[in-house]
């Protein structure tokens, strides 16, 4: 079976153009976010879906279903993706993965798949289930600039029409604590993995020298190295993820990047965490919050 | 190892000059602590029983683990609150006008994709499981009786499919009356900024 290589990020940290990208490496089939591993078995993970909305099921699994089982993203594949997951309800979510990596492994022959949730860096015990499934599994851990995810977050809770004025209230507010937490998660979930299974790479060192980020992350993985497979990386378009699916599942990815998802490099201007917590949003923070966000913000590489 | 303090060591009892600068005497007392306590710890890391997971195992854990995580916690909370008390509003005040508007009783997409996949399951086993099943195993009467069965789906699907034509056609006379734009569905609008 193809060995798991997971990304831990929160969301709004381009997860979805960094993990299109490593996916995109000939040794590594990379999924869109599966989120298969959320609950334990596949009728808990379908209850959670349909809370948000997504009738059929998660629309990453159901295009990654419908790609390797049935031959091509279609709405009918889509729906016998789902009729298929509505019969194995009773199955551990796990089951269904390793089904689906199995699947990626004949048809693509790669010895490596790429999954990325970010809700899982929300829910510890689901952490901790991927790594009990997997324990050989790799990790990529990727970050964003607090400040800048801060800003991200906001824009896309003004803009999600699912939410009341309260809620969005609510969540602006609280959305600060999400970058924190996330990490903390993150960090603690990986203090306890073998040497080696885990690596971090900042997603603005990814923006300003993707090439030479890549070769890292292939060099760590024990992958090929040479210009062709790393070129490979820089063209995260050629994903048959990143394009907006049929109408029943048509995302499965951020869909700012699916509108847009060709690599461009540039130099993101970085927030201040120092700025943040005296003369911004953070001004209020009680001292205790001040430090700790500064300190993890400097642990992870930001001012 | 906390660095001991010594009797006669507080700052009453030394001079302004020894105040301002540490004196040198002090230095490798420093140095031999931080060891101590490097070592210390490290004999600890390595000797001592770490829990499988450093991720908090309960609640509790969690919101003690740092100010952030509790403030998570207490967000959490407040939304399903939140949700709940909307949720109760809508049974309450809507009530009435839902009873008498059945079709409002669910959402129309997801009644739409419940209802798709629903039709789309039941096409699919009468195409792919039953008739197959029926059809290898059986004798001439269980043949004929499957052959009436599918001609009568046939023709409930084809008069289901014009009813939907029609259906389509009236709904696309109304939306005629309408300003033409407002009937299309747009795309989202890409703004490319050019540099």
């Amino acid at each position: 079976m193809a060995r798991l290589m997971m990304m831990l990020s929160p969301p709004r940290s381009f997860s979805s153009l960094v993990s299109t990208m490593i996916g995109q490496h000939p040794e590594i089939y990379g999924f869109p976010e599966l989120h298969c591993m959320v609950r334990e078995t596949m009728g808990e993970t379908m209850k959670w879906e349909r809370k948000r909305e997504k009738w059929l099921g998660p629309p990453g699994l159901l295009r990654a279903m419908a790609e390797l089982m049935y031959g091509g993203q279609t709405a009918e594949n889509v729906m016998d993706a789902t009729s298929w997951l509505e019969e194995r309800l009773h199955w551990k979510s796990k089951d269904i993965m390793n089904f689906i990596m199995d699947k990626a492994e004949e048809v693509e022959g790669t010895p490596f798949c790429l999954e990325k949730t970010p809700t899982l860096s929300f829910l510890p015990e689901a952490l901790e289930r991927v790594r009990q499934a997997w324990p050989d599994a790799l990790y990529v851990h990727v970050t964003r600039h607090p400040v800048n995810l801060k800003k991200s977050m906001d824009e896309f809770i003004l803009h999600n029409p699912r939410l009341d004025d309260e809620e969005k209230q609510n969540r602006l507010d609280k959305a600060m604590a999400a970058w924190p937490v996330t990490q903390r998660n993150i960090l603690d979930f990986c203090s306890r993995l073998e040497p080696g299974q885990y690596i971090r790479i900042r997603g603005e060192d990814v923006l300003a020298d993707a090439f030479t980020t890549m070769k890292q992350v292939a060099e760590w993985a024990g992958l090929r190295t040479d210009d062709e497979a790393i070129n490979c990386m820089l063209r995260p378009e050629d994903s048959p993820y990143a394009n907006l699916g049929p109408p029943n599942a048509a995302f499965g990815n951020d869909p700012k990047f699916i509108s847009s998802p060709k690599f461009r490099p540039g130099n993101p201007r970085m927030g201040s965490v120092a700025e943040y917590v005296t003369t911004g949003a953070g001004k209020n923070f009680s001292p205790d919050r001040k430090a700790y966000l500064m300190q993890l913000a400097n642990m992870l590489g930001y001012e | 190892m906390a660095h001991q303090k010594k009797k006669g060591d507080s700052p009453a009892s030394k001079s302004g000059d020894e105040l301002r600068s540490p004196s040198t005497a002090d230095m490798p007392d420093l140095a031999e602590s931080a060891l101590n306590m490097f070592a210390a710890e490290r004999d600890l890391l390595l000797t001592g029983d770490l829990p499988d997971s450093a991720l908090p195992q309960s609640e509790e854990e969690y919101v003690s683990r740092d100010p952030f995580s509790a403030d998570y916690v207490e967000f959490r909370l407040s939304e399903t609150r939140h949700r709940n008390e909307k949720q109760a509003k809508v049974n309450t005040k809507v009530r009435a006008d839902l009873l008498e508007q059945p079709h409002l009783l669910e959402k129309p997409a997801e009644s739409g994709s419940r209802g798709a996949a629903a039709i789309w399951r039941s096409l699919r086993d009468m195409l792919r499981e039953e008739s197959h099943t029926v059809m290898d195993n059986s004798g001439l009467q269980e043949l004929l009786m499957l052959k009436r069965e599918l001609e009568t789906r046939k023709r409930i699907v084809e008069a289901v499919n014009e009813g939907l034509a029609n259906q389509l056609k009236r709904l696309e006379q109304r939306l005629s009356v309408y300003d033409k734009e407002a009937t299309q569905i747009v795309p989202a609008k890409v703004e490319i900024k050019k540099d």
